[in-house]
């Protein structure tokens, strides 16, 4: 008889529930007419607000399951809350753009569930092979949803980008696996944090976890759009999708920063001096680089892809702190970046109600006269974008910034601070545009109550968080 | 630990080599006389029109896929099999969920129509 | 009376009341001026109550602090949502919710006809509760918030009239507005440093400590740290203290508009007249003042902060009053004016003149307020021309706004006995006897000179001489602009009464705080005070004089002023500033966006095959955009970069890592 080692199924309860609800979703949609496809989504949000709720038990408990490959504890807990946020918020802006771009099909809110469990794969993964998995489901349902508007050749155009420079980041991951294996003898990411303590690893090994450790890094450093590795993003961003755009900006880009932190701070904790400075270099670079391309856009789109870029530079400060106080304070910017880019794109999608582009910077002028629910919306997310107290942007900037402040990242604080000082430009432009200025064309707004719904209740709880962030960031 | 490695490499060099040597054989050994006739691309048959290359029709591509599910099916249920009586009701109900996911695709497919020929 | 302390809520929550009151609920332009204008009184009405309530306590206890909830908490850090209430708030917010309910009043009346009256007067409401946020936060992170909130109030309503192409020629009212922002922001980043700075090193953002919460002070623990150093690389080291102080003042010049920061504030005329009144000249740029004042435990600190502060408002002080000169419209006189004048309370509180540069505040919201308002009737009464040169010979036509604007004038000339010589002299007072610094008290004596040069520079612009383009006829202002402008005008008369030399009600009103000590006034301040005067009714006499009688004759709409002539550059030099924009805009703005728009031409539209391969790679840019099959071969383009990316790290991990 083989022994089956005994499985703890309340670690992996809020994947069996996204996976089974998903692939029952799918036969579901099979009898689902297209005129009543808004059921599909309805219960695609059921499914995620049953795994929400289960993530509730095991609060507070740690826990891992299949010889220790997948592991749960509250950095988990929170960043799945923060996925399927992303995720329900997302279905819920979807519901009016996919019948008005003539692409409702039923596929749509399937692989947003299968995305979602790769994400979780990637927070609870204990083992590069899982994060691995984890990454890989996320792609490949993204690189699907990125072309989803098949007919639109922009969107066929950002799936193949999308997945010509994945496949290229997925061979360097899996050849730093392969390589920290070899190195270590060890997927475990607690084992090879262990075998790197003991410090018994030298000569060519030394040599071969470093390449694969930097592979690694490269591997989800593609998916958070880190600079060199983010040349795919303005274009993916611009063609997919407006609500795909929106959750690969924040759910996708939080899954990767929850990988990349399991690696770093579990299994590469020893070699802080080592990979310290070059990330912080990068994260620096990426700050500035975003910032200085979203300067110029005159696509608001195109200019929210740069911003996710520099936003991205600015979380990745919290794992570089290496501290409890820094993955606390990447956890809140995450949420705080999840609700404010939702918004943002939210009020994008309202502006697409006749199924075309409307995002020119010209198209918002004088909004506020026409919609000024959305012109407000659009205002409170750009300031929060900007990190303008009181919204949940500025305390998560003043997060991440003491964070590594204590951590002696004194330099890159002060680029840090700097850039958004002048990133202000930008995003405050978009405001003046709105508030200050008249329309040039009829732009049609979508008069849906279900988007309207979801854009407003992300833009309430930026402001909420942003005034109480105390409660919040205690339960992180 | 890198000489372990060395194998793989020899291992490759020697799988090259091996279908190389009879190619350079026969090319060096046989004779050579070509004729019009005989570089002809049929010797009989009907004359070529036309590119010889072509668009698979999409179909013969979901037919492969879904060939494939299942040959990566078949790799599964084998060692499956082999081991079925030490591996206990765990492994059975596992097994069962696996071909049920499959036979959810399965039924996903026809449903959407990818197995009819157009 | 200790269970009332609950009124110094109402403060900032009554104009947020009514912010969202006439954001919601107005429709009208009467009701929306209404709502706004009752709100900001109750708001006074509430912060008279809190003094009154604040005084009824033992001496000790004069220091309220409600706090609402904890904001922030993580591990030590920890900060609280809470309103200070002590003499200094009280102070400010007096000022605040005085003069801006009289601006309120005065603007239902201006803005009559408006296109956008409801959010005129939201955006008004909401910047009054920003304003008293920040004078009322108990730490500096919610100091912080009003910081921001102000300013970005400022930034909604320089835009106001977005639809006038250009107020002043070559004035965009967005792109002021922006602009505004932008230049806030900068000084804005420094002072979130130094925040940072101040919890890594002191431990805390609170100003002072709350038992109940268990949060320490900061304030308290500078002392310690004076000696302090903290390295800053190859520069070697700094103090601590010293450099919090300095990065605060890069804030302060960012929101006081002070050198090398202030290129803003001109440009924020182009925003209606009330809100140059409220938030130009009156309240918002005062935050900066009021900063070092509430930290002024840190800038005693560090002597060197606190004479680069005074280094600082001197050079703008006299910069600004020299621009000041030069300009022809009339608000962008009072503009620079505004600026000179901040750069005489910073000089007083960079010299521990606490008092003084609080009184100056005071006394300078009153006049300065009140020349505003005045020239907004000004404005309205000559049909929304603002330049100078179209003016001239209003005094018949505008009798009582003649008299108004003259007492503002003279109240900022500093003339006895109007407010303004009493706080003026105050300072000149302590740079010369106290500190002895005579260099620094010459100084300001001569931009005091120059105030009250173009003070009569501009009344004889406007007031004397004949009207040099003849129109319609002027009107007086209505009662809802007259009432305030009357008031005003009685607080700039009377004003300096409040801390008058002997009496000092504010001087020892405020000393809880600032812990100055009292004044010893001697003969030898007397004299200084009285050729100080002098000399100013000699540049306001000299001023006049030029320009209704020497020169009038030669100032003409459109045509450069007649003392160019004799000038030359150093004129033109003034009258654009000394150049700080062109500065700015040669080697930072243009440098700053060419180099954004190459890096998006190389990465983002051509790819580098476009530079590297076809010379002229701006075509093959627009092709790009047109041929979309051309665009997959820009994969390569990004593939080629990521593998940039991966020979760095790798080689860098496995060479470091070795």
């Amino acid at each position: 008889m083989i022994e089956i080692p005994p499985i703890d199924w309340s670690v992996v309860l809020q994947l069996c529930i996204i996976f089974g609800g998903a692939t029952a979703l799918l036969m579901a949609d099979l009898f689902i007419p297209e005129v009543r496809r808004r059921v599909t989504g309805y219960l695609a949000l059921a499914v995620l607000a049953a795994a929400a709720i289960a993530g509730v038990a095991p609060w507070g408990c740690r826990g891992h399951t299949f010889s220790g490959t997948i592991q749960i504890d509250s950095f988990s807990l929170v960043l799945n809350w923060i996925f399927m946020l992303g995720a329900a918020i997302t279905i819920v802006l979807s519901f009016d753009y996919l019948p008005r771009h003539g692409i409702n099909r039923g596929e749509y809110y399937v692989m947003i569930l299968f995305a979602v469990g790769g994400m979780m794969l990637l927070a609870q993964g204990a083992d590069l092979v899982v994060l691995f998995l984890g990454l890989e489901l996320l792609s490949i349902t993204l690189y699907a949803l990125a072309g989803f508007a098949y007919p639109r050749t922009t969107s066929e155009e950002a799936a193949m980008k999308y997945l010509l420079i994945g496949a290229f980041a997925t061979g360097f991951l899996v050849f730093g696996i392969a390589l920290v294996y070899g190195a270590t003898g060890a997927t475990n990411l607690a084992q090879i944090g262990a075998v790197l303590a003991e410090g018994r690893i030298d000569g060519e090994n030394r040599i071969y976890l470093m390449a694969g450790a930097a592979m690694t890094v490269i591997g989800l450093g593609y998916k958070i759009s880190l600079v060199p590795f983010h040349m795919w993003t303005p274009d993916v961003y611009e063609g997919s999708p407006t609500p795909i755009t929106a959750f690969m900006s924040v759910a996708g880009k939080a899954a990767a920063f929850a990988g990349m932190t399991r690696f770093l701070l579990t299994a590469l904790e020893t070699q802080r001096e080592i990979w310290v400075p070059i990330l912080a270099a990068l994260a620096a670079i990426t700050i500035v680089v975003g910032n200085l391309g979203a300067l110029t856009q005159q696509n608001v789109k195109r200019m929210l892809a740069y911003s996710s870029i520099g936003q991205a530079g600015y979380i990745l400060l919290g794992p570089l702190a290496a501290s409890e106080r820094g993955t606390e304070a990447m956890l809140y910017y995450l949420l705080a970046y999840t609700l404010t880019n939702l918004a943002a794109f939210g009020v994008l999608i309202a502006l697409e109600a006749r199924g075309e582009a409307a995002w020119n910077l010209s198209d918002l002028g004088g909004l506020w006269q026409r919609s000024p629910g959305l012109a407000i919306a659009m205002a409170i997310a750009m300031l929060s974008l900007a990190g303008v107290p009181p919204t949940a942007g500025f305390v998560a900037k003043f997060a991440v910034f003491t964070a590594a402040w204590q951590a002696g990242q004194a330099v890159l604080v002060f680029i840090g601070v700097i850039v958004s000082a002048i990133a202000a430009f930008y995003y405050l432009r978009v405001v003046a545009q709105i508030f200050m200025s008249e329309p040039t064309r009829e732009v049609e707004i979508s008069s849906d109550r279900v988007l309207a719904f979801g854009i407003g209740l992300s833009v309430i709880a930026i402001v909420l968080i942003g005034v109480l962030p105390a409660r919040l960031l205690n339960l992180i | 630990m890198l000489a372990n490695y060395a194998f793989i490499g020899i291992f490759f060099i020697a799988a090259l080599i091996f279908p190389l040597i009879p190619l350079i054989a026969a090319w060096r050994l046989r004779p050579a006389r070509p004729t019009a006739t005989k570089l002809d691309t049929y010797e009989c048959g009907l004359e070529v029109i036309g590119e010889t290359r072509v668009q698979f029709r999409v179909q013969y591509y979901l037919y492969a896929l879904a060939f494939v599910i299942f040959d990566v099916e078949m790799v599964f249920l084998y060692p499956w099999a082999v081991a079925y009586n030490q591996l206990g009701l765990y492994g059975l109900l596992a097994m069962t969920v696996f071909i049920v996911i499959l036979v959810f695709g399965l039924a996903y497919e026809w449903k959407k129509g990818a197995l009819e020929w157009v | 009376m200790s269970d009332l302390r609950w009124v110094i809520w109402l403060i900032p929550a009554l104009p947020l009341l009514g912010f969202l009151v006439t954001v919601l609920l107005a429709r009208s332009e009467r009701a929306a001026g209404l709502i706004a204008s009752v709100a900001v009184g109750l708001s006074f009405v509430a912060t008279i109550a809190s003094i009154a309530v604040m005084q009824s306590l033992p001496e000790e206890a004069r220091r309220l602090n409600i706090v609402l909830w904890e904001w922030i908490s993580v591990g030590a850090f920890r900060v609280s949502f809470g309103v200070l209430f002590d003499q200094l708030t009280a102070v400010m917010a007096l000022l605040i919710t005085g003069v801006g309910g009289l601006i309120h009043i005065y603007s239902i009346g201006y803005m009559h006809g408006d296109s956008r009256p409801v959010r005129f007067f939201a955006y008004l409401n909401l910047f009054i509760f920003a304003m008293l946020m920040l004078v009322m936060a108990d730490n500096l992170l919610l100091l912080f918030l009003g910081w921001e909130g102000v300013g970005l109030c400022s930034f909604l309503l320089i835009g106001h009239y977005f639809d006038r192409r250009s107020v002043a020629p070559g004035i965009v009212p967005s792109e002021a507005a922006v602009k505004a922002f932008v230049v806030n922001r900068v000084g804005d980043a420094a002072f979130l440093l130094a925040i940072i700075l101040v919890f890594s090193r002191l431990g805390s953002i609170s100003f002072f400590p709350n038992e109940a919460l268990g949060i320490n002070g900061y304030l308290e623990r500078a002392p310690e740290l004076a000696f302090t150093q903290v390295g800053i690389g190859f520069l070697g080291s700094i103090g601590v203290i010293t450099a919090i102080c300095l990065l605060m003042l890069i804030g302060v010049t960012g929101k006081s508009a002070q050198v090398p920061l202030y290129t803003w504030l001109p440009d924020a005329m182009a925003g209606p007249t009330p809100v140059s009144a409220l938030i130009h000249a009156a309240t918002m740029v005062t935050a900066g003042v009021y900063l070092i004042v509430r930290n002024h435990t840190l800038f005693s600190a560090s002597p060197t902060a606190a004479g680069v502060v005074v280094a600082i408002g001197l050079v703008t002080a006299f910069l600004a009053a020299t621009a000041a000169i030069t300009q022809f419209d009339i608000k962008r006189v009072l503009a620079y004016s505004t600026i000179s004048q901040l750069g005489y309370m910073v000089t007083a509180v960079g010299m521990g003149a606490y008092a003084a540069g609080m009184f100056h505040l005071l006394t300078h919201g009153f006049f300065k307020a009140l020349l505003f308002l005045a020239a907004g009737a000004i404005i309205h009464a000559v049909h929304e021309t603002q330049d100078m040169r179209r003016m001239g010979g209003l005094k018949d036509e505008l009798p009582t706004t003649f008299r108004i604007y003259a007492i503002g004038a003279l109240a900022l000339a500093g003339i006895f006995p109007f407010a303004g010589f009493w706080s003026k002299d105050e300072i000149i007072a302590h740079a010369w006897f106290t500190v002895q610094n005579p260099g620094a008290a010459v100084a300001l004596i001569v931009t005091s000179m120059l105030t009250a040069f173009y003070m009569g520079r501009q009344v004889a612009l406007i007031f004397y001489g004949k009207r040099r383009e003849p129109g319609t006829p002027a009107h007086e202002p209505g009662n809802a602009m007259r009432i305030p402008l009357f008031i005003l005008a009685a607080a700039a008369v009377l004003g300096g009464l409040i801390n008058l030399p002997g009496v000092h009600w504010l001087s020892s009103f405020l000393e809880p705080v600032i812990h100055e000590p009292e004044v010893v006034y001697t003969l030898g301040m007397g004299i200084l005070a009285t050729i100080a005067t002098l000399l100013s009714i000699g540049g306001a006499y000299l001023g006049w004089w030029l320009y209704a009688r020497a020169l009038a004759g030669r100032v003409r709409p459109g045509r450069d002023d007649p003392a160019l002539r004799y000038l030359g550059d150093l004129w033109r030099g003034a009258e654009l500033g000394w150049g700080f924009d062109w500065f700015y805009q040669r080697v930072i703005v243009r440098p700053y966006r060419n180099f954004s728009q190459t890096l998006s031409d190389v990465f983002d539209r051509q790819g580098i095959d476009g530079i590297l391969v076809a010379g002229p790679g701006r075509i093959l840019g627009v092709l790009a955009h047109g041929v979309r099959v051309a665009q997959s071969g820009f994969v390569r383009n990004y593939a080629l970069a990521f593998l940039i990316g991966v020979v760095v790290l790798v080689g860098y991990f496995t060479l470091a890592g070795r």
